[in-house]
């Protein structure tokens, strides 16, 4: 009786033996992906020492780049509608742009294909919010900006008693901050939409500002100690601050990305990424003064370094970067539409599209 | 009123000269002063030439601020070029602009009186090789002639009143002597500068302290010695630029960049009420070394 239980136990175990058998012999004859691998895929590269004019000859599509001097617009597939050098600098959005000297009277605005749009008269330098809706001047002391109408009319203009260090542009919204610690939000019509003088710090000064499509007010905000604060609401009532570990005392890059969720924020040799609703914060290392920053939804990408060299790193919000690379490149521009990146260094322009197999 | 608030203001000049601030150049030669007319707006400090030098802190700071061409990121166009501002006791900051690209390295935390901060240049909207010096006052909430807080400077020349008008609707009138016009309420105008004291040729600075006196009685003051921002809204003074949510205006006066300037160097001195008669018009201009210069018109009023 026992060596029957016994017989009947050792098929058993046989049994439990065959999957790991058949295993290896299905592998081989049907093999499977064991994870999903991301790469960056080269698709095309473009020489940014031509000069292009194709003139009127917009198309959907094209978006604009600026790589130190130079500026200009592509096609997603690569083809260089225009490409010029910035007279003194060159103020860029979608639908045109402003290409002017260090002493303007006027200034001019083209098309993306550097055919004429408009000229208005401007002492100061211009401003463009990148969908091209806004045109703004800012005094060339920083005392004051004017919003311009096409015609060049002033629509509204604000003189301060301390110089603008900062501005962020949303449609037809300005957010101004200011040398005293002031920061204002201007709407359409010039309209205060709200006003904040963050208090706390020894030396009150604002460093950077930006505004997210959801309606929310950032800014990094005084010396000793440094904070970053958050202003939302219907009347940007629920304020949040937080203390940042950096002492800049120059402006601070700071972006939200495309739908709001995250904050990326310049800090001391590293990209502070900030997601305010979850209140969730992560790292990433950037060694150097940040040249570059650019956030999709997926996927952001971001520069740093000196003057010679440049450290290019490629991260999901929140996440380790999914590539990082240095480049003998003195400017870099970058931006990301869906799962492509376009990245300039120096005097190219190139696309890369992440790649998940 | 107006007295006492100048009367302030060289109080003001007074502690804080007293306060040990010294010109940012060795040897500074002042070629643009605070008020001047710039296109759409006040010159809100004084530019000092003399070449390509080391630019010093008016005293011992701290660093505020700082802008380096072509470096990092920048969510403005800046018209001051590399920059540096600096916070001093008092509540003070001064603002060093147009610095020369890689000469600001050096700059630290904390900054001694004799560190050179940086190198004159022409970065940014410039003409040429100069520095532009701004002052600060954080407590006040205003823009200082600097001339108010640091060293006087040697001038021994008079500005120069070099024609008066009066206008009457669009109609612009050369003041001279035995004029005769109509009674009604007239605007006055000035073309008004002084000079430097360091060269033969024209070269035009703003006057310090303009006045407009009709018969023996002081009708307007122009005096540049700060600038304060008005809001929309503000009970005081002339109303505001048409479209401006905000705007600075004279300490004093509240005369914003359009209520002073017709056009570079013509100087809207205020409206005054002509009666059929004599009335006599006098424009005092002042520099702020104290050098004065005065016109005097007596003008014929009719019907």
């Amino acid at each position: 009786m026992s060596e029957s239980i016994f017989a009947r136990k050792k098929k058993s175990r046989l049994w439990i033996a065959v999957p790991f058998l058949l295993l290896p012999l299905y592998l081989f004859f049907f093999p499977r992906p064991v994870g999903r691998e991301t790469f960056l895929r080269p698709v095309w590269r473009l020489d940014l020492r031509l000069e292009v004019a194709e003139g009127k000859t917009v198309e959907a599509g094209v978006f604009p780049f600026r790589v130190g001097k130079r500026f200009g617009y592509v096609t997603h597939d690569g083809r260089l509608l225009y490409g010029a050098t910035a007279r003194h600098q060159v103020a860029l959005s979608e639908k045109g742009f402003i290409n002017y000297g260090s002493r303007p009277d006027h200034v001019v605005f083209m098309d993306p294909g550097g055919g004429f749009e408009f000229s208005v008269q401007s002492y100061g330098y211009p401003l463009l919010d990148a969908g091209g809706e806004a045109l703004y001047s800012v005094n060339t002391d920083l005392g004051g900006l004017k919003r311009l109408g096409p015609d060049g009319e002033i629509l509204w203009q604000g003189e301060f008693s301390a110089p603008i260090t900062s501005a962020a542009l949303r449609g037809e919204e300005c957010l101004v901050g200011l040398l005293d610690g002031r920061a204002v939000l201007y709407g359409p019509a010039g309209e205060t939409l709200f006003r904040i003088d963050p208090s706390g710090s020894r030396i009150p000064v604002i460093l950077g500002t930006a505004l997210s499509v959801t309606g929310t007010a950032a800014l990094v905000s005084g010396i000793d100690p440094q904070k970053l604060v958050l202003a939302q609401g219907e009347r940007f009532e629920t304020q949040r601050v937080v203390e940042l570990a950096s002492d800049f005392r120059r402006e601070v890059a700071l972006r939200f990305g495309p739908d709001g969720r995250f904050l990326y924020v310049e800090q001391e040799n590293e990209l502070m990424m900030f997601e305010p609703a979850r209140e969730r914060i992560a790292r990433l290392p950037l060694p150097g003064r940040l040249k570059s920053l650019s956030a999709g939804r997926e996927f952001a990408i971001a520069a740093s370094g000196d003057a010679g060299t440049s450290r290019l790193a490629v991260f999901r919000p929140l996440a380790a970067p999914l590539a990082m690379a240095s480049l003998p490149a003195a400017s870099v521009w970058s931006t990301v539409s869906g799962r492509s990146l376009f990245v300039g260094l120096d005097e190219e322009l190139l696309r890369a599209d992440v790649v998940e197999q | 009123m107006k007295r006492l608030l100048a009367g302030l203001l060289l109080a003001l000049a007074g502690v804080l000269g007293a306060a040990g601030f010294e010109w940012p150049l060795k040897n500074p030669i002042l070629t643009a002063t605070f008020g001047e007319h710039r296109g759409d707006h006040f010159h809100n400090g004084v530019d000092l030439g003399g070449g390509e030098q080391p630019v010093f802190p008016i005293a011992e700071g701290e660093l505020v601020f700082m802008h380096e061409e072509d470096a990092g990121l920048s969510s403005l166009p800046v018209g001051l070029g590399n920059f540096v501002v600096l916070q001093h006791h008092g509540g003070i900051r001064s603002v060093y602009a147009h610095l020369k690209s890689g000469s600001m390295e050096d700059v630290q935390e904390s900054v001694a009186r004799d560190l050179a901060i940086g190198v004159v240049g022409e970065s940014g909207y410039s003409a040429g090789k100069h520095l532009h010096l701004s002052v600060i006052d954080t407590e006040m909430g205003t823009i200082i002639n600097p001339h108010l807080i640091l060293p006087p400077l040697v001038d021994n020349q008079k500005p120069v009143i070099r024609d008066l008008f009066v206008r009457s609707g669009k109609e612009l009138v050369r003041l001279a002597a035995g004029l005769t016009v109509r009674r009604g309420e007239v605007e006055v105008l000035g073309s008004i500068y002084d000079l430097r004291p360091d060269v033969s040729f024209l070269w035009r600075l703003a006057p310090y302290k303009i006045y407009l006196y009709q018969d023996g009685r002081e009708r307007t003051s122009l005096i540049f010695g700060s600038l304060h921002e008005r809001e929309r809204g503000s009970q005081t003074g002339v109303p505001l630029a048409a479209g401006a949510v905000s705007e600075l205006t004279l300490v004093g006066g509240e005369q914003g960049f359009r209520g002073v300037f017709e056009e570079p160097w013509l100087y809207r001195l205020g409206f005054i009420t002509l009666t059929p008669g004599e009335t006599s018009v006098v424009v005092f201009a002042s520099d702020f070394a104290g050098n004065e210069s005065s016109r005097e018109y007596l003008i014929r009023v009719t019907e």
